[in-house]
């Protein structure tokens, strides 16, 4: 298991753990390298269950992810986006979730810790969750999230989004999951890095000093999650610069 | 996982630099090298006591170069030299691949890195050339790939489902004559 450390400039000093795309992985190695490290705060831009809109949390193919994240609350406040695995997410998914502590950002935003954080759903329900081509997030709520004042973290699962929607926002910070069909098609087009070869590294899953890419898997192929892919843990250092 | 190169001028020298490269990494010497159905070569533990080793080697231009490890892994190096056509591809490309080599201005880099990648999978299986080629994408490959940084104008790629977190480094031995 990888860990990853980015160093963020800030006006404010703040860590940020960032966890994505478990899809029922075992968890417990990344339960203790998060806490080891003692986060101020985990983000978690979906993919962690398997399809929350017709299946409660607890249901087995979820149940290690909801578990995952209630072990998490108990290391630092804990904000989660909806991924395409968890499109549709119930009612009563939403009341477990609460009662369990974790804070689920739904095209939704607060302000805490210093930020303003926000969670861009992923478009796609679940049963779509294989699409070709990412439709377009709900805009409205990312323009009003982007007006907002503050330090902007915005967990977006999709890292496509990226390119299409937000950076031409203020958004200063925005965390994503893995790049769903490969991350060489990421930005809608082939990217051949010629000292990287086929598999770039996204100048270590960092891109455009923003958009940080969850399980960066840095030179390796980009599999199916479920060929025993492994899993990174990323760290994020919010550091004031000197003025 | 270890990684040992050396340059080699003359094939002969390959089988003396597999014994080397298995001393270096078990300790032990006097392997024997059996061969599996479709040629893939393996080591035979000269001992009981013999850990078991799994290797895939290779050689392009004037490198060879070996990776061994507890696991079964393919290996491959390959020169940037020799031709990069459409033909080509069109015959041991996935459709996938094609379209990536071309969306890349067929780039013979490009070319090269593809078939290196292809080349590491199938030397993990074992089958070599007798498989179909253009029936995987290394894109979606069956085993994981992961590109090895190596010198200038070769291409190296590593399958193995236990690729290492960090790579390790790559060794040199020398053909002692």
């Amino acid at each position: 298991m990888r860990s990853t450390h980015y160093t963020v400039n800030a006006p404010l000093n703040l860590n940020i753990a960032l966890v994505s795309d478990l899809h029922c992985y075992p968890y417990k190695e990344v339960l203790e390298r998060v806490g080891e490290e003692k986060p101020d705060i985990i983000a978690v831009p979906g993919d962690i269950m398997e399809n929350t809109a017709n299946h409660s949390v607890t249901a087995p193919f979820n149940q290690p992810g909801f578990a995952f994240l209630s072990a998490l609350t108990a290391i630092a406040p804990v904000y989660y986006s909806i991924g395409n695995h968890e499109g549709g997410m119930s009612e009563e998914n939403r009341t477990l979730l609460k009662e369990a502590g974790i804070t689920l950002l739904d095209n939704a935003f607060l302000h805490a810790h210093g930020l303003c954080i926000g969670g861009l759903t992923s478009p796609l329900p679940y049963e779509k969750h294989h699409a070709e081509k990412t439709p377009s997030p709900n805009l409205e709520f990312l323009s009003r999230f982007a007006n907002e004042q503050g330090f902007h973290l915005l967990l977006s699962h999709h890292p496509e989004h990226y390119p299409a929607y937000i950076r031409s926002t203020g958004v200063e910070l925005i965390v994503s999951g893995h790049a769903h069909g490969g991350q060489w098609r990421i930005f809608g087009k082939d990217i051949y890095a010629p000292g990287q070869g086929l598999f770039p590294k996204y100048a270590s899953g960092m891109h455009e000093n923003r958009l940080i890419v969850g399980r960066g898997l840095a030179n390796t192929v980009f599999p199916i999650p479920r060929l025993g892919n492994p899993t990174e843990a990323v760290f994020i250092h919010l550091r004031r610069g000197e003025s | 996982m270890k990684l040992y190169t050396a340059q080699m001028t003359d094939r002969k020298q390959s089988r003396l630099l597999l014994h080397k490269a298995l001393f270096r990494y078990t300790g032990i010497d006097n392997w024997k090298i059996g061969t599996e159905p479709l040629g893939k070569p393996f080591a035979i533990p000269p001992v009981s006591s013999a850990p078991d080793v799994h290797f895939s080697l290779s050689h392009s231009g004037t490198f060879w170069i070996i990776a061994l490890d507890d696991h079964p892994l393919g290996l491959d190096i390959q020169q940037h030299k020799g031709p990069c056509t459409l033909s080509l591809a069109k015959r041991y490309f996935h459709p996938e691949e094609i379209a990536f080599w071309q969306k890349n201005g067929e780039k013979s880099d490009v070319f090269y890195d593809i078939w290196c990648a292809k080349e590491s999978y199938v030397k993990y299986t074992g089958e070599g050339i007798t498989r179909n080629l253009a029936g995987f994408s290394v894109f979606h490959p069956p085993v994981p790939l992961q590109r090895i940084p190596f010198a200038g104008g070769y291409s190296v790629y590593l399958c193995s489902e236990h690729l290492p977190d960090v790579l390790p480094d790559i060794g040199e031995i020398h053909c002692d004559l």
